[in-house]
């Protein structure tokens, strides 16, 4: 079901809304998936409510078989030792950080 | 010497010590004899009627009943199927929204 943006509650589209402007040009089976992420909005951080609405808008654009490969990707990297992920995210996330 | 005993032999010999034993204990022990014969006949027969019920339960006998069993076993596995799909399609939502609130930036875990 192909639900439009007025039909959405203000919850639902307080979580969606980096994907406002689009949301009339996603599939229903897109919208299906944004719709469950944001159910589940609420619950999360304020951090990680920010970080998902910042990733929504990329996330939303890729194809299936990329999604699936991120997952893949994602579950393989949380396989990797605590140590070594922590020492991955300091990695990335340092020289962001840096002036 | 060893003497050899056949069964026959065995029951002779203990038929004929009964009537060594005075009225009342033999009495005594025919009236014991017949309790466990008739405890032994009920739990037998109640395992019989057990089973034969069971079995008629759970065996199809008409083509009316072949096809409720079949209807019955297809709506079970698409009841399966419907809740494995189900159970999956949360699993993958969980990951999503795990990668899209990681520390970790999204474009590493994408090509």
């Amino acid at each position: 079901m192909a639900e439009p943006w007025k039909t959405l509650t203000a919850q639902q589209q307080q979580a969606l809304a980096p994907l406002a402007s689009e949301w009339e040009h996603l599939t229903g089976t897109q919208r299906t998936e944004m719709l469950a992420l944001a159910k589940r909005y609420p619950q999360l951080t304020p951090a990680a409510q920010a970080r998902m609405q910042q990733r929504l808008a990329v996330w939303v654009k890729l194809t299936p078989e990329q999604r699936k490969a991120a997952r893949e990707k994602y579950k393989a990297f949380s396989k990797v030792p605590a140590e070594k992920r922590e020492q991955v995210k300091q990695m990335v996330t340092q020289p962001a950080a840096q002036p | 010497m060893t003497t050899k005993l056949d069964p026959n032999k065995i029951v002779h010999i203990l038929n004929q010590s009964t009537q060594d034993l005075d009225s009342e204990t033999l009495s005594r022990l025919q009236r014991a004899r017949a309790q466990a014969m008739q405890h032994q006949a009920g739990t037998a027969r109640l395992m019989q009627l057990a089973g034969h019920r069971w079995m008629s339960v759970l065996v199809p006998h008409t083509a009316q009943q072949w096809i409720v069993a079949a209807l019955l076993a297809c709506t079970l596995a698409a009841g399966a199927g419907y809740w494995w799909q189900q159970n999956h399609h949360q699993h993958v939502i969980e990951l999503d929204e795990q990668i899209l609130t990681d520390e970790l930036p999204i474009e590493i875990f994408i090509d």
